[in-house]
């Protein structure tokens, strides 16, 4: 019994402690857990020992659209739950801050189809709703360019030239030659392009291969005629067979010169218009006229016989070779095929299928460019900046037939027009505005590679064509920017928001220096102004102008120019970003050889160095000017050109405009200067310039209808070697000078080492071979190509300058002025990046905050911007 | 009197088609000054064939009077506002340019008559002289120079109005009193003006009737001068006065250069010179074409209205 009594016991007490033991140890974990939750929903639950666990980590608050979200503060238990743990997200309303730049623009764009823009004004819309494969910006440290991938992915284009290039059939489809072995294969043939996958359109559709193929179907499409198809048809970018494609069918008149594989019973003699031997400058007659001798063949003048009578269009005989060599001859050119320089053929463009021009896909995001000849790397990156795409559903429903003409309404309205850039359009008013927004959709604000960039929320752009309406607008805080005229730099012209760019065009006089021509305008209008075609006339007209005064009063900020190229030109950039033509010593040497200042500098002349010459060139010279007057006036009677009395009235073709106020300005500065230029020679007080409007000034001088012209070159400013063929190729394009300057004849003699000897040698040519091998790559077989071309593009545009057919007086700069509200990347100006655009740009205000501001300067913000 | 307006509406539409082929022959002669990029110059020339604008003059002129006949076509933009209806570019200018001529004549044609009907009833008075030498002056400077005057004061420095017009969808409409407000400084503008022009008119023939013998006599029968001033003098004055009213409110779809550049009114005085210098034929011929239209027409109404002001005129009448 007391066995059992202690038995009992002893299970009783076991039983206590296992009840004690129950109550005391926690609780199960598996029942209670650590809950997450937001807005009520459940998003994780753990229990103590996974939470507690090593490598355990929070989970996110789920993000939710204006607001930032974090958990309750809240403790982990170290040792027991003795119920569940809810930890609730707590969101706070984000302050959403706008940031709109709002600025102006003088007129509506026309359209905003990237396939058929124009003008500066056509680009606009899409300089922000599109993008690139690859775009330029700056660097981090904003102080030079740097490339961007963007609609491809990083570094995604590849050079596949050598895997295809040795299968005929593949080249022969795209019409090219075939090379033997991969080694042989010229890089940039065949590029490969590797898309960005996240890039779509505004409505959220992935842009695919499929609608680059689709839109440069488009693009080339020969019933569209689409203006800019030219990007993919000419030049360093041109896409295998795309010309083909794009001219498909049609067929054009074309010089036989250029079809060397057209048979004699293919071309047609016709000596009645311009022709290829005389540089396709003037008719033959103007040359027979001239040259009449030269056309006599054995006593028979081979003109009259071809172009006398009434049939003018000849099949080529051997009697038609015999004598049109015969009269090349007579002019020193014994290539036995130059009578196929006086005749023409029928070229009619292949019917092509777009499936044989140069471009295709492998699979959604992969894409091929076959190019008609190999493309640089670097024009490759540049060709990149700017695509094709056009959003076919919209394209297509828009287009109609409109006088045989296929066209498309695409981009003329926000229906009519989809983004895949940075912004969207989301507002067009015809001539009062146009609204872009932040593009949701863009890749760029969630790929990480773009943080800090776009700030710019919304884009406001009024359209308001009066300068001085825009300007209060400026001055009262609601626009960003201001371009500024002559008169506004009174008042701006030190202001800290002040920012200058330099453009690269130069505004000169451009004359018609033809006699003939010159006396037919006398005829006619009975204005004096044949002594134009007096050299020292012009020159004189050049040292007369006072460049300084006329830049600083007579424009907003323009800069005085001697030369053609300006210094935005670079010959090199890829390799040297500070390669400015203008800063090379030949350059510099060429204009001081303009003003007689080539011997000035050196150790005990003038000037100690180069530079210091260089920038000590004026191009006024008040004396000079008035010797030079004289002397054209004395040459000018004596040759009878002039009766010495009369005054001299020169029309100068201002614009297609109306003269504006400003141009008004500039006349009166400029007979200013040419008055004081004549004081006391024989044309003193005889001079008068009368600007004036013309729709077509430069035909108009070129043809020798006008006598003089004020107009501006420039653009292509990477391409100096390329640019100077407007001035001295007609076959590129015509030259506006062309009435008394046939740059296809007139010869210029430079002398370089051109073959590497260690000699130079002196080598005449024309202006226009000379120009035509600068665009080449005749030089490019030389040890240091660019030293050659920059040789020769000085001494070429020496000769242009020393003929005085122009006279340079303004190099472009555009002045404008920023608000406080904004803050550019860099106020130095990069070349290709700018100052970082709408990339870079950041507010020193919000909207909100900018309408405080205004409120607090009484809504007048010119104190503070003078 | 159907027969006389018959008889109008034929010649109206004789010299309307005699204006048209003058104008038409005249723009075809400008030819555009190409690209001076050959290729891009060559692509403009291909358009332009393929336009039809290398066929002759005749030809064209032909179909494109065909196109408008038949097909009520007057043409496609193929510059300015790229590939649409020239009837839709016209139409869609035509709201501010009509709404801010016609709010600036609702306000100037009271405002001129009335103090017109004042100067003419105190002429030769002191109050006379002073209004006749603001008029004067009014009459004598440029819309322009008002237009650019009272938007410096009430724009500018005093901010009390919209520099420029309001755009329409931050206006809330054409009939909004944003819209209203924001075009109040090109309504001052153009106002000024045309009460100076109303008021001189007014006062010029409120004069003349004025003196006539038919005052005295209605002077001599008892009535004063309020009475047969009203009654008398006003009625015949009107004659003059309201056809002038009639045209004015005809010609407010003409619009105005320069002040709408200077507002930034997107209205069609501008669209006459844009089509002109892009050489947009087809606009231009459309623009011109109107406003030939409103300018033909304007005369037939004015010529009616003097039956309808004054019973003893009768047109048509042997």
């Amino acid at each position: 019994m007391r066995k059992f009594k202690t038995f009992a016991m002893v299970l009783v007490l076991v039983l206590a402690c296992v009840l004690v033991l129950t109550a005391c140890t926690p609780e199960d974990q598996s029942n209670f857990k650590i809950v997450f939750k937001a807005d009520g929903n459940t998003i994780a639950s753990y229990t103590l020992a996974q939470v507690l666990a090593e490598g355990w980590t929070e989970p996110t608050v789920p993000a939710k659209d204006g607001y930032t979200g974090e958990w309750a503060a809240y403790e982990i238990p170290t040792d027991d739950l003795t119920a569940d743990l809810v930890i609730n997200a707590v969101y706070t309303a984000v302050e959403v801050k706008s940031y709109t730049y709002r600025t102006y623009m003088a007129s509506s764009p026309d359209t905003w189809n990237n396939h058929i823009w124009e003008t500066n004004a056509d680009s606009y819309i899409f300089g922000y709703t599109e993008i690139g494969w690859i775009d330029i910006s700056l660097n981090s440290t904003y102080d030079a360019y740097e490339w961007k991938y963007e609609m491809m992915v990083e570094n995604g284009y590849e050079d596949v030239s050598a895997n295809y290039m040795t299968d005929p059939a593949f080249a022969e489809k795209y019409g090219l030659t075939a090379y033997e072995t991969a080694e042989e294969v010229p890089a940039g043939y065949v590029m490969k392009v590797q898309l960005n996958p996240n890039a779509c359109w505004e409505d959220g559709t992935k842009i695919t291969t499929k609608d680059y193929l689709d839109s440069m179907e488009d693009l080339l499409d020969p019933a569209m005629l689409n203006y800019r198809a030219n990007s993919y048809t000419e030049g360093e970018g041109e896409i295998a067979n795309a010309a083909n494609r794009f001219n498909s069918g049609s067929t054009v008149v074309e010089d036989a010169a250029a079809h060397t594989d057209y048979a004699d019973a293919d071309i047609w003699l016709d000596v009645t218009g311009y022709s290829v031997f005389f540089g396709a400058s003037y008719p033959v007659s103007t040359y027979y006229g001239a040259y009449t001798s030269m056309f006599i063949v054995d006593g028979v003048d081979i003109f009259q016989k071809y172009a006398g009578g009434e049939q003018t269009v000849w099949q080529i005989t051997e009697e038609v070779i015999a004598d049109w060599n015969a009269v090349s001859a007579n002019f020193g050119d014994d290539n036995p095929l130059a009578y196929r320089e006086y005749c023409f053929c029928n070229f009619t463009y292949p019917e092509t299928p777009f499936d044989d021009v140069g471009i295709f896909a492998e699979g959604d995001y992969t894409l091929y460019i076959v190019y008609a000849k190999p493309i640089t790397d670097y024009n490759f990156k540049i060709h990149a900046g700017s695509l094709w795409l056009v959003k076919q559903d919209i394209y297509d429903s828009t287009k109609r037939e409109e006088g045989g003409l296929v066209v498309t309404n695409y981009g003329t309205s926000v229906a009519d027009y989809m983004s895949y850039g940075p912004y969207k359009l989301v507002e067009y008013q015809e001539e009062k505005i146009i609204k872009m927004e932040k593009n949701e959709k863009w890749y760029g604000y969630t790929d990480g590679k773009h943080v800090g960039q776009f700030q710019t929320t919304a884009i406001r752009t009024e359209i308001i064509p009066e300068q001085k309406t825009a300007l209060q607008m400026f001055e009262i805080g609601e626009l960003d920017d201001i371009a500024l005229t002559a008169t506004d730099m009174d008042t701006y012209r030190y202001s800290k928001y002040l920012l200058k760019t330099d453009d690269t065009y130069t505004y000169r006089f451009f004359f018609n220096t033809d006699l003939e021509s010159l006396q037919a305008i006398e005829t006619e209008t009975q204005r004096h102004v044949a002594i134009i075609s007096v050299t020292e006339f012009r020159k004189a007209w050049s040292m007369a102008i006072n460049r300084a005064d006329f830049a600083l009063n007579g424009t907003a900020g323009m800069k005085p120019a001697f030369s053609l190229l300006n210094t935005m030109y670079y010959y090199d950039i890829e390799n040297d970003p500070e390669s400015r033509y203008r800063n090379t010593d030949v350059a510099k040497l060429a204009i001081l050889k303009l003003y007689n200042m080539e011997n000035d500098y050196g150790a005990g002349k003038t000037y100690a160095t180069l530079d210091e010459a260089y920038n000590a060139v004026t191009g006024f010279d008040i004396e000079q000017a008035r010797e030079l007057f004289t002397s054209a006036y004395n040459i000018a009677v004596e040759s009878q050109i002039y009766n010495g009395t009369d005054d001299i009235n020169i029309q100068v073709l201002y614009s297609k405009a109306t003269v504006s106020a400003a141009g008004y300005l500039q006349q009166d500065m400029m007979q200013k200067y040419l008055d004081e230029a004549t004081v006391g020679t024989p044309l003193e007080g005889k001079i008068t310039l009368n600007y004036t409007n013309h729709n077509d000034r430069y035909g108009a001088v070129g043809e020798g209808d006008a006598e003089c012209g004020w107009g501006a070159w420039g653009g292509a400013y990477l391409y100096p070697f390329r640019m100077v063929s407007c001035y001295a190729d007609p076959d590129y394009t015509d030259i506006h000078e062309r009435s008394g300057f046939n740059a296809a004849v007139e010869t210029v003699t430079i002398s370089y080492d051109f073959n590497g000897d260690g000699e130079a040698e002196d080598v005449t040519k024309t202006y226009q071979i000379w120009a035509k091998e600068l665009r080449g790559t005749t030089y490019d077989k030389l040890e240091n190509p660019n030293e050659c071309k920059l040789y020769v593009l000085s001494a070429l545009e020496y000769a242009l300058l020393d003929r005085c057919c122009m006279i340079p007086v303004l190099s472009d700069v555009s002045v404008s002025m920023y608000s406080a509200k904004v803050k550019y990347a860099t106020l130095d100006y990069v070349a290709l990046a700018g100052y970082g655009g709408i990339r870079y740009m950041t507010y020193n205000y919000d909207d909100e905050a900018w309408d405080a501001f205004l409120e607090e300067n009484n809504n007048n913000l010119k104190p503070i911007y003078v | 009197m159907v027969k006389y307006v018959i008889k109008r509406i034929l010649l109206m539409l004789m010299i309307f088609f005699i204006i048209m082929f003058i104008v038409f022959m005249l723009i075809k002669q400008l030819e555009p000054e190409y690209s001076m990029d050959k290729t891009m110059a060559d692509i403009e020339k291909a358009r332009r064939e393929a336009m039809g604008y290398d066929k002759p003059l005749l030809v064209q002129f032909g179909i494109y009077v065909k196109n408008i006949v038949t097909k009520w076509d007057w043409g496609t933009s193929f510059k300015m506002r790229k590939y649409y209806g020239v009837v839709d570019v016209i139409a869609e200018r035509l709201p501010p340019t009509i709404l801010i001529n016609f709010y600036s004549l609702i306000l100037s044609i009271p405002l001129g008559i009335g103090v017109g009907i004042y100067a003419a009833l105190k002429k030769n008075k002191w109050q006379d002289h002073v209004l006749s030498t603001v008029i004067m002056i009014a009459i004598s400077v440029p819309s322009y120079v008002y237009a650019f005057l009272v938007q410096y004061l009430f724009g500018y420095r005093w901010q009390l109005l919209p520099l420029t017009m309001a755009p329409l969808s931050e206006a809330g409409g054409w009939f909004s009193w944003t819209m209203f407000k924001s075009m109040l400084l090109p309504i001052m503008s153009l106002s000024f003006g045309t009460i100076a022009g109303m008021m001189r008119f007014t006062r010029a023939e409120l004069t003349e009737v004025l003196t006539s013998e038919f005052m005295l006599l209605a002077r001599t029968k008892g009535l004063t001068k309020a009475q047969a001033t009203v009654r008398h003098a006003l009625n015949n004055a009107m004659v003059p006065i309201l056809p002038s009213i009639i045209s004015s409110f005809v010609g407010i779809i003409g619009g105005s250069l320069i002040i709408e550049q200077i507002f930034s009114v997107p209205g069609v005085g501008p669209v006459y010179i844009q089509s002109i210098n892009l050489l947009d034929y087809n606009v231009f011929m459309g623009v011109s074409m109107f406003y030939t239209f409103i300018g033909l027409a304007t005369t037939i109404v004015v010529d009616l209205s003097y039956g309808f002001i004054d019973p003893r005129i009768r047109m048509g009448a042997r």
